[in-house]
């Protein structure tokens, strides 16, 4: 009874604090780049130019250069800590270096053909590499309550063209289709004060001892 | 001893210079034209047929009086290749714009000859037509028509990222990279459910449901809608109710309109208006699902802006007379006047003078800032007179220096290049041509060499060719380093203009944007894409938001009165400062965003910049209805946010247009 006091207390003021300080990003790999020391997988997805977007779900595209090792990344995020299902990836990959793909939960890359296990939990993609003109490209995909969010970030090269060459990849949360940031500003205070009450609330129980039931 | 200096009085000194000065003069008048004997042997030959053209053929555009004369008269090998003939059909038809005097007999003579008659502005005095080629010359002798010109090409100003690439400094632009990417400018259209369809996760689905909630909610939301604080006005109960905002583009089909309605992207009350949705790639649907997301209480109609400049005209008045008070576009034709308002931007005019906000996308031909411009203006300077074979033909054009060198060169490929000068439409005596060679001279690729007796439009256009990179081309077909070079046939000096329409020219002056997309009273739009700060989804802050590469630069500047009348008596040049200039673009708005429309995820150019700023006109008018058309222009253009160089800039305007602040300023008394 006490610790979920704790936890929700300190919950909710972590969440407005964090909302109030960087609205809807919930992750950023920062600018990095893979290396020869990230996994490898046979193949990759196809790149067919369509992003997936929240308005409908982006059909499995394919696998291609399906016997090629290609070097990949994953990223674990919670993505909905702070119930924002409707993510947006925004990829900025100026080298046109990366392919960036999005799983539920678990990315299970194999050797069994013909999707290479690379359909298993698949949510969506980029469609494309590299930035239209010189501005980030982005998709969106849904991820419920209670999941993970597995980024996926290939080198779509067959010769390792792509390792070293700086990308940044920012991912968002949003509470609905129209950007609605998980707590807006106001709000946000509130809540922290909530939490922040709650949390002088338990200290001040602990200081005057177990209460008779 | 030292020998003793030379001693020089300052008269002989100022001799010695005048003398030095006065020499150089012909050798700068006398720039060689770097051009091979049979390049002009070309040019001769082309000029030739120009000076036998009949009283028709002098009213006929290049391409039509050559394409015409040579349905009759067997041209030589090295003229034919240069005539695209796969614009007129097998039929022996040509779509053109007849200008003139229009009435009932100039119809009845172009039905009379086997022509069909597909749009008609008695007001503009324009027809669009199509005619057998056998029969323009004796159209074109009527005494009512003043010229006759190859139908002017219309372009939307979106631009999709596969079509131009990826930038990277330093580098040419590789393709964007895709495995499929004609995959992306046809994405078949998939409506919802879709989870259920394929049966990857029910269980998300059944989870959304449980808790009453779409899955995939059908609608998109373009990021503009942050990032121009849209969503905090509407936050604020404003959402446009009352506004009835008026969009043209290509087309907005019955099907996806009704799709997009059904989706929720498009409200219940939007309207095409009857007839006027044509057929094309619907960026008009695409365009009002902008004006949806950040005005969702507004009324979106719809006009197509096909057909012609006069039909486009027409169908501004058509939006006026349905009630919107708010317009927006995104179309330039390119035979449009630079330094005149040509039938749209009178339409503009006309709706403006009443009270209507009119907005449009500035373009998407680039801008000197980022070196990206395909656009040279300036005054007719004399490099000196044709030479050779011409001159030997008693030709007496005079090039035109463009400084450097009598030639500007292609940097990147245009697909259509035109010359237009400072001469009055449909009154031009001054002959100006335009040829293009390859980057050596040594063969002429493409030429336009129309008579301006009087009658004709300051007009001179090469348009790509058919069948480029195969064995068989015909007409032009563009490489990089080919040359442009312009001859003044006859008459005087005037300002010009080089336009490669979206190509890059070595010598390269600002002022892109034109016609009615820069005219005075359009509100013209420059693009910066919503995560151009690439920091995610949030407002813009201003100088983090600079405009795209390939947004259309201002200023422009225009010396003739619509009627034709010079603005400045006696004085049409830059260089002797006639005329007059607007501050264009007037504001910038965002592109690269989302749209549920088939093609346009995401949604790049000035084309999706426009609906942006259209939109929160519709919420500054919603918030305060008694506010003039020039007073909500005013607000917008006091509450932007700079972005490029500090106060109004040729690139950006006057800055970011921001709805919550031109709402609250809206709202003080």
């Amino acid at each position: 009874m006490r610790l979920s006091y704790i936890l929700s207390g300190a919950g909710i003021a972590a969440l407005a604090l964090c909302s109030a300080a960087q609205a809807a990003i919930i992750f950023d790999t920062g600018v990095t780049s893979l290396t020869a020391g990230d996994p490898t997988q046979l193949g990759r997805l196809t790149r067919n130019g369509v992003p997936s977007d929240w308005s409908t779900n982006k059909a499995f595209p394919g696998v291609t250069n399906a016997n090629t090792s290609v070097h990949y990344r994953t990223y674990l995020i919670d993505a909905l800590a702070f119930g924002t299902p409707f993510i947006q990836i925004n990829v900025d990959d100026p080298m046109a270096a990366i392919f960036v793909s999005a799983y539920l939960d678990s990315y299970t890359p194999n050797p069994v053909p013909a999707n290479r296990g690379l359909d298993i939990n698949y949510r969506g993609d980029d469609g494309s590499t590299g930035n239209p003109f010189t501005d980030p490209g982005f998709f969106q995909v849904v991820i419920p309550t209670g999941h993970k969010l597995v980024l996926v970030i290939n080198d779509p090269s067959t010769n390792n063209a792509g390792l070293g060459k700086n990308f940044d990849v920012l991912v968002e949360g949003f509470t609905d289709t129209m950007f609605t940031d998980p707590t807006p500003e106001p709000a946000s205070i509130l809540l922290a004060g909530a939490g922040l009450g709650c949390l002088a609330l338990i200290r001040l129980r602990r200081k005057r001892g177990p209460v008779a039931s | 001893m030292f020998p003793r200096r030379p001693k020089f009085s300052r008269t002989s000194l100022v001799a010695v210079g005048a003398f030095v000065a006065i020499a150089s003069l012909p050798i700068f008048a006398q720039q060689s034209d770097d051009l091979s004997d049979s390049a002009k042997q070309q040019i001769a030959e082309i000029l030739k047929h120009k000076q036998s053209f009949s009283d028709g053929e002098r009213k006929l555009s290049s391409h039509l009086a050559f394409a015409s004369r040579f349905s009759r008269v067997q041209p030589s090998r090295s003229i034919s290749r240069l005539l695209d003939t796969s614009r007129i059909s097998a039929r022996g038809m040509v779509e053109v714009d007849i200008k003139g005097d229009v009435d009932e007999s100039l119809l009845g003579l172009i039905v009379a000859v086997g022509g069909e008659v597909q749009s008609s502005s008695v007001e503009h005095g324009l027809v669009r037509a199509t005619l057998p080629l056998r029969a323009l010359e004796r159209v074109a002798q009527s005494s009512q028509v003043g010229s006759i010109q190859d139908a002017d090409p219309m372009i939307l100003n979106s631009t999709l990222p596969r079509e131009s690439g990826i930038r990277v400094t330093g580098m040419p632009k590789p393709p964007m990279l895709a495995d499929r990417p004609a995959v992306a400018r046809v994405r078949k259209p998939r409506e919802l459910p879709l989870l259920a369809a394929n049966g990857a996760m029910p269980s998300l689905s059944s989870w959304f449901s449980l808790r009453g909630l779409s899955f995939f909610v059908g609608a998109l939301t373009s990021q503009g809608y942050i990032s121009h604080t849209a969503n905090q006005v509407v936050n604020m109960g404003i959402n446009g109710t009352g506004v009835k905002v008026g969009v043209l583009s290509d087309s907005a089909s019955a099907a996806r309109v009704a799709a997009l309605m059904a989706s929720g992207d498009l409200g219940p009350g939007t309207t095409v208006l009857p007839g006027l949705g044509s057929s094309g790639t619907d960026e008009g649907t695409a365009m009002m699902e902008i004006v949806q997301d950040l005005a969702p209480g507004a009324q979106i109609f719809f006009a197509t802006a096909n057909g012609g400049q006069a039909a486009m005209a027409a169908n501004i008045a058509s939006l006026a007379a349905a009630g919107c008070t708010i317009i927006v576009d995104d179309i330039t034709y390119l035979a449009e006047a630079a330094f005149q308002d040509g039938p749209i931007a009178q339409a503009v005019n006309t709706f403006v003078a009443a009270g209507g906000l009119y907005f449009s996308s500035a373009g998407n031909s680039g801008n000197l800032t980022d070196g990206t411009s395909g656009t040279w203006e300036g005054d007719f300077v004399d490099g000196g007179a044709v030479s050779g074979p011409i001159a030997t033909l008693g030709e007496t054009g005079e090039f035109h220096s463009f400084g450097a060198s009598l030639f500007d060169s292609l940097t990147a490929l245009s697909s259509f290049i035109s010359l237009k000068w400072s001469d009055p439409q449909n009154g031009s005596g001054n002959d100006y041509d335009l040829f293009i060679t390859n980057s050596t001279g040594a063969t002429v690729k493409g030429f336009s060499a129309a008579s301006q007796t009087g009658t004709q439009s300051p007009f001179e256009a090469i348009q790509q060719g058919s069948g480029c990179g195969t064995a068989m081309p015909m007409g032009y077909c563009p490489s990089v380093g080919d040359r442009i070079y312009i001859v003044l046939f006859s008459g005087a000096a005037r300002a010009l203009r080089v336009d490669t329409n979206r190509g890059r020219l070595s010598i390269a002056t600002a002022g892109a944007t034109f016609g009615h997309n820069g005219g005075q009273n359009t509100i013209t739009l420059a693009a910066t894409a919503w995560n151009s700060a690439h920091a995610g989804t949030r407002p813009f802050t201003g100088f983090a938001n600079p405009v795209e590469f390939f947004s259309s630069d201002g200023p422009r500047k225009i010396f003739l009165n619509p009627n034709g009348t010079a603005i400045t008596p006696g004085n049409v040049l830059f260089g002797t400062n006639g005329g007059t200039t607007f501050q264009k673009p007037d504001l910038t708005a965002a592109d690269g965003v989302s749209a549920k429309t088939p093609g346009f995820l995401p949604f790049f150019g000035t084309s999706a910049a426009a609906p942006h700023a259209a939109a929160i006109a519709a919420l500054v008018k919603a918030a305060n209805p008694a506010l003039t058309g020039p007073q909500i222009r005013q607000i917008l253009i006091n509450t932007s946010l700079d972005n490029m160089a500090v106060g109004p800039d040729r690139d950006g305007g006057y800055g970011i247009i921001m709805a919550k602040a031109a709402v609250l300023a809206a709202l003080t008394p």
